[in-house]
C-alpha cells in the first residue's frame, strides 16, 4: 500500500484548541427518537435517515455511512451534495475511511481532496469530519460529515454528536446484517424446498373461540405447490379447496394437528383444479401441519395399465383353456355337464346329450332344476337319481346308474359320476357331471350272468362237479356239486390238489393220481372212475372227464373238467346183480320146498286122486304166498284178507263163519306161513270139520299184544258143532306138522292144535317181526364183508 | 320118505351141523344124515344159535345155507373156517355171488339130490383111516 502523506490535511488535533459550540440537546433527542424508531421499524433504511437528519439539521452539506466491505469501502448511505455518489466503492487504504478504520479514531482534514484525489470535488470538500464504528469490536465502517462552506468548521461538539450517532450506524448494521442472514437462509429453504417436485405446504390452525379446529390457513408453499395453487400464503384452506374434506384430508390434517400422528394416504382427487392419484404424507408442525403431496396420478395409470395387462393375458389363456376344453367336451361320446349347485341348472352341457337322452342341448339348459332330465330316467330309478345329486350338491362325490327312456324307444343304462365344484370361499357353486352310456356294457353283463346261469343251472341239475385247475399257480375252482362229490360242505374247504386227493378212497388214490399224471404226460383226455370217501363212511363212486391245455412252451397250464356221480348206477347195477342172486336162490328154494311137500304129502299114503287134489291145494296156496313175497315193497298182507281168501278157496259158508280181530298187516314170512297154515285148518275144516257138518260153526279171533317187547299176534281158530270122529287116525298130518313144528321153526312162535269133542281148536302164537329182505327195499343186502 | 338102503350107514356117530332156514328143507336134511347114522347138531334156522353150538361142541362137518331169514349170513361159514371146520353150502346162490375166499367150499345149489348131499358129507367128515390107505 502506497503510504500517503495526509499531514498537511490531518488537523484533527485542532478540534480542541477550536471553541466548542453550546450542545443542542433537543435536536440531539430528536434525532435520536427518529433513528430508534427507523431502527425498530426499517433497520434497511436506518443508515440513510441518519445521513439525512446530518445534513437536514445543518451539520453538514453532505453526510454519509462507509461500510467496510473487504479492502472496500461502501457508501452505503450518502445524503446532501454528494447523495450521487450512494453505493460508491473506494479503494480503503487510499480513503480517508480506511485511514480512520486504521486509527480506530476519529479524524478531522481539510481539503481532503488535496490528498485523496478519488475523493468527489463537486462541491469540494471544506472539512471532512469522520469518526469510526464498530460491531462486535471489529471496525466495520465510518460515519462522516463534509462541510462544503469553509466558514463551517466541525468543533468538539460535532465530534461528539458524529460519535453518539455512529453507535446507532453500528446497531443498524448489525440488524441489517441479521436481517440479510434471515433472508438468506429463508431463501436457502425455499430453494430447497423449490428444488422438491413434490407439493410442499405448511398449514396452521384456524380454531374458533372454543379453541376447536375450523380451518387452516396457508403458511409455506414450494415452487411445485405454488405452480398449482398460485399464491396461496395466508389464505383458507376450505375456501380454496372445500373437496379436502370430502376426501376426508381436513379430517386428517386435524387429527394430526391434535394427536401428533403423522399419516401417509393415498388420494384420488378430483376436485378443484385437480383430477389425479397423490400420496400425501402429514405430519404435525406446531399448531398446524406440514404437508408433502406426490402426484402419483401417472404411477397410477402405469399401474392399472400393467394390471390391464396382465389380467388381458391371463384371460386370453383362461380363454385358450376354455376353448380347448370345450372342443374336449364337444368331441365327448359321454355327456360332462354343469348345474348351479343352487337352482340346478345346466351351465355347461356338450352334445353328447342329446344323443343319450334325446333331447336337444339348447332345450334343456332352459329349465332349472332336474325336472327335465328326470322325466326321461325311468320312474322307478327316479328317486336313487335324484338322492344321488343332491348327494353332490351337499359336497359328497357320487357314482350310481340308472336307466333312460330315449324317445326312439329304446331305453339306455346310464352312469352318472357327480361331484361338487367349491368356489373360491369353498361353498359348493356347481355340480359336475360325467354321464357315460353303459347300455352295451349292461347287456353284455347281462347276458354273461344269464350264461353263467344257464351253466350253472345245467350243472346242477345235470348233478356235473366241475372243475377249472390252473396248474402253474395251483389255484383251483370247483362247481358246488364238485365240493358235495368230494365229500365237503360247499365253500368249506379251499379248493386244491390236495383237498381233490384227500378225497378219494384211499385204495383208489394211487390210480387216480396215476391215470391224471398219464393224461398230463401223454397229452391225452383223463378218464377216470375212482371212489370217494365221505367223512361219514359212505362211499361214492365218481366218473371223472378233463383235458389239459399247454402253453406255447409245452408246459400243462390249466386243466378243466367234469365229474359225474355214478353211486346209484352202479349201486343199481349191484342190486340188480343181487337181485338176480336172490331170485335165483328163491327159485331154486321154491323148488326145494316143493319136492319137499310133494314128498310130504305123498307119505300120507292116499289115493291118487286125492294127492294130486292135496298137492294142488298146497301148491295153490304157496303160489298165493309167493305174490306176497314177492310183491311190492314192504307188501304186507291183511291177515282177515288171508283168512277170507282161503276160506274162499274151499267155497266157505260166510254165514257160519265168525272173524273177530284188528286190522293186522303181516310182513312176508308170517304171511307165507300162516296162509299155508290157514289153507290146511280149511282144507281139514272142508272135510272133516265145521263145514263138513251142518251145525258146524267157524270162529276165528285174533288179537295183538306186546311180549318181551315185541308185538305179537294171537290167533285162535275155533270150530264147535263138529261130531268128532273118535278113533280117527292120530297120525300127524302134514298141516298138524306145519303148525307144531314149522311155525315154531321158522316163525319162532308157538303153534297148538287139539281136537276137541265138538271140533277142532288150534292156537297161534306169531312174533310179528319183519325179518329183512333183499326184495324189501333199502340197503340191498350184500354178500361181502361189507355187506 | 323113501330111504336109500341100499347105502351103508357112512356117518357112524358123526356129528354133522345143520344150519338151513326153510323148515321143511332142515328136517329132510336131518332125516337123511340120521339115516346115515350120524348125529346132526340143530338143525338151526338162524346165525346166533349155530354159532351159540359152535361155542360148546365141535361138529366133524357142517351143511349150511348162507341166507337165514331173508339176509345173507356169512358168520357161521367163517366161524367154520376159524375153526377148521369142513363144511358144504346147499344155497341157491351161484358160486360168484359168494364171497371168493369161499371159492374152494363145496358147494350144492338147491334143489340138490339129497344123495349127493351125503355124499359131499361124507368126504367132508373125513373117511376111516382104512378106508384111505386102502385108496
Amino acid at each position: 500500500m502506497t503510504r500517503i502523506d495526509i499531514a498537511a490535511a490531518d488537523i484533527t488535533e485542532e478540534i480542541a484548541r477550536r471553541p466548542d459550540r453550546a450542545p443542542d440537546h433537543a435536536l440531539e433527542a430528536r434525532m435520536v427518537s427518529v433513528l430508534a424508531d427507523e431502527l425498530a421499524e426499517r433497520p434497511d433504511t436506518v443508515l440513510s435517515h441518519l445521513a439525512a437528519c446530518l445534513v437536514e439539521a445543518g451539520i453538514g452539506g453532505s453526510a454519509g455511512v462507509t461500510v467496510c466491505d473487504g479492502e472496500q469501502g461502501i457508501w452505503e448511505a450518502v445524503s446532501g451534495a454528494w447523495r450521487g455518489q450512494l453505493g460508491a466503492a473506494i479503494p480503503m487504504p487510499h480513503s480517508p475511511c480506511g485511514l480512520t478504520v486504521e486509527r480506530d479514531a476519529p479524524i478531522l482534514m481539510a481539503r481532503p481532496a488535496d490528498v485523496f484525489p478519488n475523493m468527489p470535488g463537486d462541491p469540494a470538500a471544506a472539512e471532512l469530519l469522520i469518526v469510526p464504528f464498530r460491531l462486535d469490536g471489529t471496525p466495520a465502517g465510518t460515519l462522516w460529515v463534509v462541510s462544503h462552506d469553509a466558514a463551517r468548521r466541525f468543533d468538539g461538539e460535532d465530534l461528539r454528536l458524529l460519535e453518539r450517532l455512529a453507535r446507532f450506524a453500528a446497531s443498524a448494521q448489525r440488524a441489517r446484517e441479521r436481517a440479510r442472514a434471515l433472508a438468506r437462509s429463508r431463501d436457502l429453504l425455499q430453494g430447497t424446498m423449490d428444488a422438491s417436485v413434490d407439493m410442499i405446504q405448511v398449514f396452521e390452525a384456524v380454531r374458533d373461540e372454543a379453541g376447536e379446529i375450523v380451518d387452516f390457513r396457508w403458511l409455506l408453499n414450494n415452487h411445485t405447490s405454488e405452480s398449482r395453487f398460485g399464491k396461496v400464503e395466508g389464505q383458507s384452506l376450505l375456501e380454496r379447496n372445500p373437496g379436502v374434506v370430502i376426501e376426508g384430508i381436513f379430517d386428517i390434517f386435524k387429527c394430526v394437528t391434535e394427536t401428533g400422528k403423522p399419516s401417509l394416504r393415498e388420494h384420488h382427487y378430483i376436485h378443484e383444479q385437480f383430477n389425479g392419484w397423490f400420496l400425501q404424507s402429514v405430519t404435525r408442525l406446531n399448531d398446524g401441519v406440514a404437508t408433502t403431496t406426490k402426484d402419483i396420478t401417472e404411477w397410477k395409470h402405469a399401474q392399472a395399465e400393467l394390471i390391464r395387462l396382465r389380467d388381458e393375458a391371463a384371460n386370453d389363456r383362461l380363454r385358450r383353456s376354455e376353448d380347448r376344453f370345450r372342443q374336449f367336451g364337444e368331441a365327448s361320446q359321454d355327456v360332462l355337464w354343469i348345474r348351479d349347485a343352487a337352482t340346478l341348472q345346466w351351465e355347461y352341457l356338450t352334445p353328447a346329450f342329446q344323443t343319450l337322452y334325446g333331447i336337444p342341448v339348447a332345450l334343456a339348459m332352459l329349465t332349472p332344476g332336474l325336472s327335465r332330465w328326470l322325466d326321461r330316467v325311468v320312474p322307478g330309478d327316479r328317486e336313487h337319481a335324484r338322492a344321488h345329486i343332491e348327494r353332490a350338491q351337499g359336497g359328497g362325490s357320487t357314482k350310481f346308474e340308472y336307466r333312460v327312456h330315449h324317445p326312439d324307444g329304446e331305453d339306455r343304462w346310464v352312469r352318472t359320476t357327480a361331484f361338487p365344484m367349491p368356489g373360491a370361499d369353498g361353498s359348493i357353486e356347481r355340480i359336475g357331471g360325467i354321464d357315460q352310456d353303459i347300455t352295451r356294457i349292461k347287456r353284455a353283463q347281462h347276458e354273461l350272468e344269464e350264461s353263467e346261469e344257464r351253466l350253472r343251472s345245467a350243472t346242477e341239475v345235470g348233478r356235473l362237479g366241475l372243475w377249472d385247475w390252473n396248474v402253474r399257480t395251483g389255484h383251483v375252482t370247483w362247481s358246488d356239486e364238485h365240493f358235495r362229490m368230494q365229500g365237503y360242505g360247499v365253500g368249506e374247504v379251499v379248493p386244491s390238489y390236495k383237498a381233490w386227493v384227500a378225497g378219494i378212497h384211499p385204495e383208489d388214490r394211487t390210480a387216480t393220481v396215476a391215470a391224471l399224471e398219464a393224461a398230463m404226460t401223454n397229452r391225452t383226455e383223463y378218464v377216470h372212475e375212482f371212489r370217494s370217501r365221505h367223512r361219514d363212511g359212505s362211499i361214492r363212486w365218481i366218473a371223472a372227464r378233463g383235458r389239459f391245455s399247454y402253453n406255447e412252451r409245452g408246459e400243462p397250464e390249466r386243466m378243466v373238467g367234469a365229474a359225474i356221480d355214478l353211486t346209484e348206477r352202479r349201486e343199481a347195477e349191484e342190486r340188480q346183480r343181487l337181485l338176480l342172486g336172490e331170485l335165483q336162490h328163491r327159485v331154486r328154494n321154491i323148488l326145494a320146498v316143493v319136492r319137499s311137500i310133494v314128498r310130504r304129502t305123498h307119505d300120507q299114503g292116499q289115493t291118487a286122486e286125492e294127492f294130486v287134489q292135496h298137492l294142488e291145494g298146497r301148491l295153490g296156496a304157496l303160489a298165493r304166498t309167493q305174490v306176497l313175497l314177492t310183491g311190492a315193497v314192504d307188501a304186507g298182507a291183511d291177515l282177515e284178507m288171508i283168512l277170507r281168501d282161503e276160506l274162499a278157496t274151499q267155497a266157505t259158508d260166510f254165514d257160519r263163519v265168525k272173524l273177530e280181530g284188528p286190522t293186522v298187516r303181516l310182513p312176508g314170512k308170517q304171511a307165507e306161513v300162516l296162509t299155508l297154515a290157514i289153507h290146511e285148518l280149511a282144507t281139514n275144516a272142508m272135510k272133516y270139520g265145521a263145514f263138513a257138518h251142518a251145525d258146524g260153526q267157524l270162529a276165528v279171533r285174533w288179537t295183538l299184544h306186546v311180549d318181551t317187547g315185541q308185538p305179537w299176534l294171537r290167533l285162535e281158530w275155533h270150530e264147535s258143532g263138529v261130531d268128532m270122529p273118535w278113533g280117527q287116525d292120530k297120525r300127524e298130518g302134514f298141516g298138524t306138522e306145519l303148525i307144531t313144528r314149522r311155525v315154531p321153526y321158522e316163525l319162532r312162535g308157538k303153534g297148538r292144535i287139539e281136537l276137541l269133542h265138538d271140533g277142532i281148536e288150534c292156537t297161534l302164537d306169531i312174533p310179528l317181526v319183519a325179518r329183512p329182505s333183499i326184495l324189501s327195499g333199502g340197503d340191498p343186502g350184500r354178500i361181502s364183508d361189507q355187506g | 320118505m323113501p330111504q336109500d338102503r341100499t347105502q351103508p350107514a357112512a356117518l357112524d356117530a358123526v356129528e354133522v351141523l345143520i344150519v338151513e332156514d326153510e323148515y321143511y328143507l332142515a328136517d329132510e336134511l336131518r332125516l337123511i344124515v340120521e339115516q346115515a347114522g350120524g348125529r346132526v347138531a340143530g338143525p338151526f334156522a338162524d346165525a346166533p344159535s349155530a354159532l351159540a353150538h359152535l361155542d360148546r361142541g365141535r361138529p366133524a362137518c357142517a351143511v349150511i345155507d348162507v341166507n337165514l331169514g331173508g339176509t345173507v349170513s356169512l358168520e357161521v361159514a367163517d366161524a367154520l373156517v376159524a375153526r377148521a371146520i369142513p363144511f358144504m353150502f346147499l344155497t341157491g346162490y351161484d358160486a360168484d355171488a359168494l364171497p371168493i375166499r369161499f371159492a374152494g367150499v363145496e358147494r350144492l345149489e338147491k334143489p340138490a339130490d339129497l344123495g349127493a348131499v351125503l355124499g359131499k358129507l361124507r368126504v367132508l367128515a373125513g373117511p376111516p383111516i382104512d378106508q384111505a390107505a386102502a385108496r
